[in-house]
């Protein structure tokens, strides 16, 4: 078994990276280079993607690359459901096949 | 260049920035300590922050320039950089659970993007037809 505060670690960093992409993705529509940093949505997105990679390298720290890496294909899972809830983006089997492996994936990994 | 094979380069090229941008994370990682001097003259952490931000810069414009179904499992290229570098440069040991693991996911990033492709394609037959309609 992995260590499990590394494991703790990345599922947060891939939950709070996740978060990230949305608000990117959010200020991303309202995008216009000359009002960048009063852009908050997308300040956001940037600020929890770094804020994300602190816990993602603590969790280095303790575990072994091989390890830690995988486990962050969480966040294609995250960003699926946050997607599916909050933009309204359609969920269909493939993508919930893909999370169905990721998820078997990463326990061949924790284990 | 076929955009095809372009798009694999870029890829290619992308995914292994990430990659040494994740093996300078690890280096960074054995010298992390609460204490602001030790993490600003921690030069592992400046090449990774580097490497994985020139990465994520390739990705923006690959995917601005194909679809999300084409560059996903592009991205899965990145676990095999990861697993060969962390083996020869850091001394991992690979076991045939990790690597199992990496396959599954690998796997599961192709079919989310494969599930991204169709919403894509219903989106492009719809734009069609409503510019059939048009004319």
């Amino acid at each position: 078994m992995a260590n499990i505060y590394s494991i703790l670690l990345v599922v947060l960093a891939s939950f709070i990276g996740a978060a990230g992409s949305f608000y990117l993705k959010i200020g991303a529509k309202e995008f216009k280079i000359a009002a960048i940093l009063k852009n908050y949505k997308l300040m956001l997105g940037l600020f929890l993607y770094g804020f994300s990679t602190i816990f993602y390298i603590i969790a280095l720290k303790f575990e072994e690359l091989t390890i830690v890496y995988p486990i962050t294909s969480l966040t294609y899972i995250w960003v699926l459901m946050i997607s599916a809830k909050y933009l309204k983006e359609n969920m269909n089997s493939y993508k919930i096949y893909g999370i169905i492996f990721i998820i078997f994936g990463v326990f061949f990994i924790v284990r | 260049m076929n955009s095809g094979i372009k798009a694999i380069f870029i890829m290619v090229l992308c995914t292994l920035f990430t990659t040494l941008g994740q093996i300078f994370f690890k280096l960074a990682s054995v010298n992390l300590a609460f204490d602001l001097v030790v993490l600003l003259t921690n030069q592992w952490l400046y090449l990774g922050g580097l490497f994985y931000f020139i990465g994520a810069l390739i990705l923006v414009m690959a995917l601005k320039e194909w679809d999300l179904s084409f560059v996903y499992p592009l991205i899965s290229i990145s676990y095999i950089w990861v697993a060969l570098t962390s083996v020869i440069y850091l001394g991992e040991k690979m076991t045939y659970f990790k690597i199992g693991g990496m396959l599954l996911i690998m796997v599961g990033i192709i079919c989310i993007g494969l599930g991204s492709k169709t919403k894509e394609l219903k989106r492009h037959i719809n734009k069609k037809k409503t510019r059939f309609s048009d004319g």
